[in-house]
């Protein structure tokens, strides 16, 4: 292709043994590939249907980073897979008249299939599926197959239409007010917003559990997913008997909770940005950023601390006498400030991807600060942090422990701060790390620890110490443990000797085997992106220059072994013994970054390019390897799925 | 596929990431092939033909390693290219072929082979040292390919010349039990230089026997003119070493061979005194004659290896403990030199003495001698000179070193004992006995030393005794790192080896015009060091010591099965560690574990590791989760065999309980029964 011969090109020149960390990354593409083969094959008829039955948002994460692993260099039929499986789960909750799925009862669930599905997007039939943390994990499978192909005309259809939803496009989703800048709930459909929850949904939500299914159900104190204060100040016992107050408190839920946009919704803009990566439509960009401005707007309105819900002008508590706690997974919730910090992640991302602008990242910086501001010396020594907010202040540690549901972690995890820190690669960020590290006397950063991907920081501890100097040997012992826990995965699906019927009887089935944290790691230098509805993060990205295709070439491993805030350090090896690869470098996931030079260090050739753009080339000889010492700016271009031979636009058949 | 039935079986359990050695190891594998693979297609005609002339011993080393590689587990083609270019290298190079026109030679071309083996044509080739170097590619047909007919014929007909059965070829004296010279071969022994007749040399001059003795003396080796490189043509201010003449002559006239009776006196004496008797070096011959026992099973050879052996051993205690290095006509030790010990051509005096040369017959004839009685006392030959050598070492610099040579000033020439040769006579010796009081005697010379023995020189297989100290590291719990180590470090010979193929772009008339060729790629002591638990062939001329030596059991073949790896990770006198590490995420592979390269050891029980999950929930997931137990179960053998089963991604570690030494080796087999079938 012309296009590649004008690219900037460095020859690996030193050969060897490969280093163990590419032969792992490749074995695990390899493992993870047939493990997402061997799930479709075993768990889900050809067309895609899975066996099995559970919310919407978990069918799709079953197979939500497939093209993700494509774009590391799994195989092409990774992509093909992916759709499958996305369509399939689509077609299956749709709530057309007709739909077959309709006819389907479900062994070991309380209830047939919900068609949760109107118009390709979560509708009102299961509004618990349609907020920010589930639609969130859910949409991570459809944002991933612009990943595997962004040129595919229905994606991108749909994507301007999910986004239309949210942005006020589209009259039958009457979502957001521009007006006032605000999603009018906490819970937001293809059909609007949700504003007819019944008595046991307000049990639900006020006071835990599943009430409406489960005979042992037990209530708790007011505030477990959702609090009516201060309107209701407590709940008393069994108030559902009374036909009346059951009612009252019905519409005060309605009314309060899902009447106020929730600071939760910020993960909106991950399926806004999306659009904007497929179309470059500056209508989306925009929405991105008035919507993020709106809410630090509202964090400075609220003295700092950002609120948890604004009422339908936009004001900080407008519908709970200024009390700004309270709200669907808000604050108060068990789960404390978790799920707005998920979203306060995606959303500072995303802003900073769409504008170059790192001002953004104090959305999410601030609240970070807020916590540390807020943080309490522990017997120890160790750095707490408040987990809850009550009519008492902050709360720290794990209060009630009989009462909620789980807790967050005491000291501050380092999830989001890995995320900012990795966006705005500045020292305060760092700083800010290295006060958690200095206060966190439990863990070890060294020890290396992977869970699963829903584990979403825990391997985020030793690759922060890696490229913080501290653990060289991180790369071998992280894909070592991942490629444990992939094995794991891929061997209970080997073992799985049950019938067909049988798996269908039981209504069980495998994870997704597919695990990604690791090589996003590795590979792309990044932090695995927000499980909750982030974009993807990477300070490189690959593609095959000659298959045309992203991903590493075969037999190609990349290791990012430095970063900072103008370049990064990364090492390319060919484990082939006799194929020279060539791979085209992307500055960035979406191109949002440049290249200025480009120098290959520690061989005979020391060669340094000009490259001032996004991409270079790379041609790897039969076990050869290369280190390459990138100089970029960062956030220098605007973001697009395109692939690199795409030119200025992304060709989309029938757009 | 084999038959197992009746073997032993173990089947592999555990499901865990592979170990770095392990995909090193099959990594390995892969990039011999393609260097195989590039030398065959690069510098050798599709016969089998190798560009370039040159001598035989350094044509059968460029292609030598390949009928290993597969005996190993690498692709079958290396057989069959391994012997395809044997038989081509051996009728280029024999007397018998009759050149035609239409095949213009390289002027260095000369025919080295009688009857397929050696002749005297070049004489300073025709010592143990080369031909041990230009056997090893014979020898390995032993260990790949037993039942070729061929191969076995060939065996014995070149064991006929060392053992006195030939009558063209009549080295060994029966009566006496000794060579009758350190250079010998189809063409039987050189007594007289005088045989000789001019040869070309590299540099365009011819030298004659005059030459020889200069060379000789001069240098004070083994007439080394590396190979058939320059003459030195200078007139010499003295003979270094004369000590090939001494105590006969005492000084030597610098000019000696300018004048024709001085000359002739001199030619005679050599003659006598360093051509004609045996020396220890005689005992790489022992390896020779092992390789026939090993197809045949047939007992005059193993009779003659242990009394040719067992000579040798009667004259060091009989010399005080040390070995002579010359014996005469009659067995008598210095019978040309008054009956002075030491002084013979490969002996303690020449310029390489005990650091190299010599000890090649003790290892050689030690291993073999043990190999075929399972008796350790033949350990002695070797054991004895390492004794000898530290009793009379010193400490200099604070560090151990022992004197290489003996002269008419008693010992001298103090150097570190492992300086050159590497410790090949130390661990093959430990190998061998597994005793602590051989352990010992390694460590006093570690112990010893200013050397980190954890380092691992790069280095192909020739020179790589000198990777035997990081390899006695890993096994004496120093040197954890050291598989991984040894397998990255012959990739690298090899991915070295590769690129110096490529970057050669002459044509192929240029690379027969140059005749310069490429070193041999095909490097193999990391792998038979890592999953044979052994040291490196003793690289001029020793047999296979491997400790377990695997075969595929659904191929019907030799070596590990694709895909599966395997390293000893412990040796002890009864037993040694296993690992066996299916890579493969598809395919379940089976072999068969051997105790020994010849069967000669027996396993007793083996104990196993391996993993089993509750099936009890029905939720694959909570499956994986749930607690996983570590088993450990016990498999009785009592015998040489047993079998692996390796389902896909699978690895074991096996405990294996040994009685060593407790059968008759053969080449055999383990589906061809107590030997090798015979059509």
């Amino acid at each position: 292709m012309s296009m590649l011969a004008a690219l900037p090109n460095l020859t690996a020149s030193r050969t060897g043994a490969p280093p163990a960390w590419a032969l792992l990354e490749r074995r695990l593409i390899d493992l993870m590939e047939r493990g997402a083969v061997m799930m479709s094959t075993k768990y889900a008829e050809r067309g895609g249907q899975w066996y099995w039955y559970d919310d919407l948002d978990d069918h799709y994460e079953r197979s939500y980073n497939w093209c993700l692993l494509y774009n590391m260099g799994g195989g092409e039929q990774l992509v093909d897979l992916a759709l499958r499986h996305w369509n399939a789960s689509t077609r299956l909750f749709d709530d057309r008249d007709g739909n077959r799925a309709n006819c389907i009862e479900y062994p070991n669930r309380p209830n047939v299939l919900k068609h949760s599905i109107h118009n390709e997007y979560y509708s009102l039939a299961n509004p618990g599926d349609a907020e920010w943390h589930h639609m969130g994990e859910g949409n991570m499978g459809f944002y991933d197959l612009a990943l595997g192909d962004p040129t595919i005309s229905e994606n991108v259809r749909r994507a301007r239409r999910f986004a239309a939803m949210f942005i006020g496009e589209d009259p039958e989703a009457d979502n957001y007010d521009p007006v006032h800048r605000v999603l009018r709930g906490p819970v937001q459909t293809s059909q609007g917003p949700w504003r007819t929850a019944d008595v046991e949904d307000a049990k639900q939500y006020l006071l835990g559990g599943h009430p409406r299914f489960d005979p042992n159900w037990k209530p708790k104190t007011m505030g477990v997913r959702a609090s009516l204060y201060p309107a209701v100040q407590e709940l008393e016992d069994r108030w559902w008997e009374n036909p009346e107050r059951a009612a009252e408190v019905t519409r005060l839920f309605n009314e309060i909770v899902l009447g106020s946009d929730s600071a939760c919704n910020l993960a909106a803009t991950g399926l806004v940005t999306h659009a904007y990566l497929l179309t470059g439509d500056d209508k989306y960009r925009h929405w991105v950023l008035d919507y993020v401005e709106a809410w630090m707007d509202r964090i400075a309105q609220n003295g700092g601390i950002i609120p948890d819900n604004v009422g339908p002008t936009g004001k900080p508590g407008e519908l709970r006498d200024g009390v700004w706690w309270g709200t669907f997974y808000g604050w108060n919730s068990y789960v404390g400030w978790s799920h707005i910090f998920h979203s306060l992640a995606v959303a500072a991302e995303c802003a900073l991807l769409v504008s170059g602008d790192y001002g953004y990242l104090d959305l999410l910086r601030s609240q970070i600060k807020v916590l540390l501001d807020h943080a309490k010396t522990g017997e120890n020594g160790e750095l707490l942090v408040p987990n809850r907010a009550t009519k008492d202040g902050f709360v720290y540690g794990h209060v009630e422990p009989n009462k909620w549901d789980a807790t967050s972690s005491t000291n501050l995890r380092i999830y989001e701060l890995s995320h900012l820190y990795h966006a705005s690669m500045a020292k305060e960020d760092y700083d800010l790390i290295l006060r958690v590290r200095e206060g966190d006397v439990q863990r070890d950063w060294n020890q290396v620890e992977i869970g699963a991907d829903r584990a979403e920081w825990d391997s985020e501890y030793s690759r922060f110490q890696y490229y913080d100097g501290q653990l060289p040997d991180w790369p071998e012992k992280a894909l070592s443990l991942q490629y444990e826990r992939a094995l794991e995965h891929y061997q209970a699906m080997v073992d799985d000797d049950r019938s067909r019927d049988q798996i269908i009887a039981d209504n069980l089935q495998p994870q997704n085997p597919v695990h990604t944290k690791v090589l996003t790691q590795a590979i792309f230098g990044s932090p695995q992106y927000m499980y909750h509805g982030g974009m993807l993060r990477a300070t490189f990205r690959y593609y095959d220059a000659e298959r045309m295709r992203p991903g590493l070439p075969a037999d190609v491993g990349a290791l990012v072994d430095e970063l900072r805030d103008d370049g990064a350090g990364l090492q390319l090896a060919n484990t082939s013994r006799n194929q020279t690869r060539r791979l085209i470098v992307q500055a960035g996931a979406f191109g949002e970054h440049d290249f200025t030079r480009v120098r290959s260090v520690g061989d005979a050739s020391d060669a340094e390019l000009s490259v001032n753009g996004r991409l270079f080339s790379v041609e790897l000889p039969p076990t050869s390897s290369i280190r390459i010492d990138a100089s970029m700016k960062r956030f220098a271009n605007n973001p697009s799925y395109a692939f690199p031979w795409h030119g200025n636009g992304i060709p989309i058949p029938f757009p | 596929m084999a038959s197992t039935a009746g073997l032993p079986a173990i089947t592999a359990t555990n499901v865990e990431p592979p170990p770095e050695w392990a995909l090193l190891q099959r990594q390995l594998f892969g990039i011999l092939e393609t260097a195989g693979d590039m030398a065959t297609e690069g510098y050798a005609r599709s016969d089998g033909r190798v560009y370039h002339f040159f001598d035989v011993d350094d044509a059968y080393e460029s292609r030598s390693m390949r009928a290993m590689l597969y005996a190993l587990g690498g692709d079958e083609r290396f057989l069959h290219i391994a012997k395809r270019e044997w038989d081509a290298i051996t009728w280029l190079y024999s007397e018998e072929r009759k050149l035609t026109d239409d095949e213009p030679m390289h002027p260095m071309y000369m025919p080295q082979l009688r009857n397929e083996y050696w002749n005297l044509s070049v004489p300073f080739n025709a010592d143990w040292f080369h031909m041990g170097e230009g056997n090893q590619m014979l020898y390995d047909f032993g260990v790949a390919d037993p039942t070729n007919p061929s191969n076995r014929e060939r065996a014995r007909r070149f064991a006929a010349m060392y053992i006195g059965e030939d009558p063209n070829a009549p080295n060994f004296d029966p009566v006496h039990g000794i060579f009758r010279s350190p250079l010998h071969g189809a063409a039987g022994p050189m007594t007289s230089v005088r045989q000789h007749e001019g040869i070309l040399h590299r540099d365009g001059k011819l030298s004659d026997h005059v030459h020889l003795v200069r060379h000789w003396l001069d240098r004070g080796s083994m007439g080394d003119f590396g190979h058939r490189n320059v003459i030195q043509d200078n007139p010499s201010a003295g003979p270094l070493t004369p000590h090939f003449l001494y105590p006969t002559i005492v000084e030597l006239d610098s000019r000696w061979y300018e004048e024709d009776e001085k000359r002739e006196e001199v030619i005679d004496l050599f003659d006598k005194m360093a051509l004609q008797g045996d020396e220890p070096a005689g005992m790489v011959s022992c390896a020779l004659v092992t390789n026939a026992y090993l197809y045949t099973g047939d007992e005059k050879y193993r009779k003659w290896v242990l009394d040719y052996v067992g000579g040798w051993i009667e004259r060091i205690k009989a010399n005080d403990g040390v070995i002579p290095d010359n014996v005469g006509p009659t067995g008598k030790v210095g019978e040309h030199r008054d009956g002075q010990w030491w002084g013979g051509l490969h002996g303690w005096s020449s310029s390489e003495s005990a650091a190299d040369r010599l000890f090649l017959g003790l290892i050689v004839g030690a291993q073999c001698a043990h190999l075929l009685s399972g008796d350790d006392s033949y350990l002695e030959v070797l054991r004895s000179q390492i004794i000898a050598l530290l009793d009379r070492g010193k400490v200099e610099d604070g560090n151990l070193v022992v004197p290489k040579s003996h002269g008419p000033d008693g010992w001298y020439s103090y150097d570190e004992f492992t300086v050159r040769g590497g410790p090949a006579h130390l661990v093959n010796l430990w190998h061998e006995s597994m005793k602590q009081s051989d352990y010992e005697l390694v460590t006093r010379v570690r112990d010893g030393g200013g050397t980190d023995w954890n380092e691992l020189p790069a280095i192909g297989d020739r020179g790589g005794a000198r990777t035997e100290f990081a390899r006695f590291q890993y096994y004496d719990g120093k040197n954890p790192d050291w598989p991984a180590q040894c397998l990255r470090a012959d990739y690298q010979q090899v991915a070295d080896h590769i690129e110096g193929m490529l970057r050669d772009n002459r044509s192929v008339e240029q690379i027969i015009e140059d005749n310069f060729w490429p070193p041999n790629p095909v490097i193999i002591k990391g792998l038979v060091q890592t999953s044979m638990g052994c040291p490196g062939q003793l690289y001029n001329g020793g047999i296979l010591r491997a400790t377990v030596r695997y075969f595929d059991t659904d191929a019907t073949r030799p070596g590990l099965p694709s895909d599966v790896a395997a390293l000893v990770d412990e040796l002890s006198a009864d037993g040694c560690g296993i690992q066996l590490v299916n890579t493969s995420a598809s395919e379940s592979r089976n072999l068969i574990v051997q105790a020994g390269a010849f069967g000669e050891h027996a396993f007793t029980e083996i104990v196993c590791d391996g993993t089993q999950y509750s099936k009890d929930d029905p939720n694959p997931n909570m499956r994986m989760r749930s607690e996983k137990t570590t088993t450990s179960s016990k498999v009785p053998v009592n015998g040489k065999h047993f079998t692996v089963s390796l389902p896909p991604l699978t690895s074991v570690r096996l405990d294996c309980g040994l009685k060593r030494f407790a059968n008759d080796p053969t080449c055999a087999f383990p589906w061809h029964g107590d030997k090798v079938p015979v059509e």
